[in-house]
């Protein structure tokens, strides 16, 4: 197996008043020194500082003491994307520690951290989770994490639980979907989403089952892919038991499969022997 | 305990907890037990213990005794996984490279040991109980679960992560549970009764007695093999004996049995808090 290179990164943070002390997560660098790798991301427009005003000079005069360059001769759409750009190659986790003990002003930057991986990835995945403004509805649902657990468990022995993507994208023509689970080898063989009905704002979990029951005729004709539902049914015997059987109707006549998270298990191991008996699976296993 | 010994040797045989590889480590250091969080292979967090951790560097162990801190923390981890909805977060061995270990130290200078260590799923949405304000949100059903699960295995320092809408709470910070807090206590340990009832102090809601029923129930029909399985399979760089697992695990299946008789006992039909 390759080695993954070993990288060094900081947060940079805005402080735009550091008497108040309110940071502001602005940008990424991340270091390979066995790359000879040094970059950076920025969100810029949290700055909300212009080119031309005096802190927008002051900041350039303090990354300039730090021996971080501006870029020079930069267009538009690389100040959009950049303050810092390139970091010098040569810098190690020291520079990154220097930077963390040094700057305490405007400009601040978090203990450096290592990481395993990929620098450019890893650097738009940390961009992405520790700058960008979260976006809502992304927050991860118990549910989902259980039936993912289970699915990579049983998949595991078969060396499958690559198998297994949680969050999956499914693009379809110029939209993306998104689906708790994807069971997928590059092509998609289950998108699976989970619902519960055991939670207090059962209009959202209505609202979330409707959208997916509509979307997926869409779907299963472009993807040939089969669609799932695990889902928590209510525990009383009560209003919210008549909601959850409309909704699960509405994902029947669309052709999507339900099931209790329960019976999760039991699912798993027949896509399992599913995928395992394929013609096709011979061919994708491997990687 | 002849036949645990048995079951759970075969066990150790069979479950195969895969392990998840840290990518990366940052120090978040509250508590005795120097925590870091991780982050694995498939992005997600995990609050971490190492092996030498603040808590489990200082045990004098005898020789059939695993580390305290991240065997308690992994057993009762995966007890509360066996609920629905789960009573505390999910739990999991994350292996630490040597390579991201020899970059990382705690304050005090001293290397992250490498190799298996104890990871507790990081929701990015609750936090851990320090006001009495957030844990009064939480419905008192969710802190009967809780109490129950902490009472089943004689939780102590006990706290809560709760969703930042005070609409859910998880236990969390198990490693004093079972038996003794930072060093494994034989008393405790050969004498599983009595079970003593948690009490969040810092709870003012009503609960009553009903309540606890659902949880009560949901305990009492555990089975006892998945039961078993919290105890198998822990890594062997933890150390321990089989034998000294299977004490454990009787010790906590005497407990469940008592749990809802000293719950009824107590309560004796009058709400409390």
């Amino acid at each position: 197996m390759v080695e993954r290179p070993l990288c060094f990164f900081s947060v940079v943070r805005y402080v735009a008043d550091p008497i108040r002390d309110e940071a502001k997560n602005i940008g990424i660098v991340l270091l390979c020194p066995e790359k000879h790798f040094g970059k950076s991301k920025f969100l810029s427009s949290r700055l909300y500082l212009h080119r031309d005003t005096r802190k927008y000079a002051v900041l350039h005069s303090i990354i300039h003491g730090y021996q971080i360059e501006l870029p020079g001769d930069y267009d538009e759409r690389l100040y959009e994307e950049t303050l810092f750009a390139p970091l010098p190659s040569e810098w190690t986790r020291d520079d990154l520690e220097m930077l963390y003990k040094d700057c305490t002003n405007l400009l601040q930057f978090s203990r450096p951290a290592a990481i395993i991986g990929d620098p450019d990835t890893l650097l738009d995945e940390l961009f992405c989770k520790r700058v960008q403004v979260k976006q809502s509805g992304t927050t991860l649902t118990q549910p989902r994490r259980q039936a993912a657990r289970i699915f990579r468990k049983i998949f595991h022995p078969y060396g499958l639980e690559n198998w297994v993507k949680e969050d999956a994208e499914v693009p379809v023509r110029q939209h993306r979907f998104r689906f708790d689970i994807g069971i997928t080898n590059g092509t998609l063989r289950y998108a699976i989403k989970t619902l519960s009905f055991q939670r207090a704002d059962l209009q959202r979990v209505e609202e979330t089952g409707g959208y997916y029951a509509h979307i997926w005729h869409i779907i299963r004709n472009e993807t040939g892919a089969k669609g799932l539902w695990l889902v928590e049914p209510p525990k009383q015997f009560d209003v919210s038991r008549e909601r959850y059987k409309i909704v699960t109707d509405w994902a029947v006549e669309e052709g999507i499969d339900v099931h209790t998270l329960e019976e999760t298990e039991d699912i798993a191991q027949k896509i399992v022997r599913e995928i395992r008996h394929s013609p096709s699976s011979s061919h994708t296993m491997q990687w | 305990m002849e036949e645990l010994i048995t079951r759970l040797a075969a066990l150790d045989e069979q479950e195969q907890h895969p392990y998840l590889q840290a990518i990366s480590l940052e120090y978040f250091g509250r508590g005795g037990s120097e925590a870091w969080r991780a982050t694995v292979q498939n992005g997600d967090l995990y609050v971490v213990k190492t092996q030498n951790n603040g808590q489990d560097r200082n045990q004098v162990r005898m020789s059939d005794e695993p580390l305290k801190i991240l065997t308690t923390e992994m057993i009762c981890g995966r007890l509360g996984q066996l609920f629905s909805p789960i009573v505390c977060p999910e739990v999991a061995i994350i292996d630490i490279p040597d390579r991201l270990a020899e970059e990382n130290r705690f304050p005090d200078g001293r290397q992250v040991t490498a190799g298996p260590s104890s990871g507790s799923f990081w929701y990015s949405e609750m936090y851990d109980v320090k006001d009495k304000g957030r844990i009064d949100l939480v419905p008192p059903e969710q802190v009967a679960r809780i109490i129950v699960f902490q009472t089943w295995l004689r939780g102590i320092d006990q706290a809560a992560l709760v969703s930042t809408d005070g609409r859910k709470a998880l236990s969390i910070d198990h490693g004093y549970y079972l038996a003794g807090q930072t060093q494994w206590n034989r008393t405790e340990l050969d004498h599983p009764l009595p079970v003593n009832l948690v009490q969040l102090a810092q709870y003012q809601q009503r609960i009553e007695f009903t309540m606890f029923e659902p949880m009560l129930q949901e305990l009492n029909i555990l089975d006892e093999m998945d039961i078993l399985k919290a105890f198998a399979a822990i890594p062997a760089a933890w150390g321990g004996t089989i034998d000294f697992r299977a004490k454990l695990a009787y010790m906590v299946l005497q407990r469940r049995a008592t749990v809802e008789q000293m719950i009824a006992t107590i309560w004796k039909g009058t709400p409390r808090w």
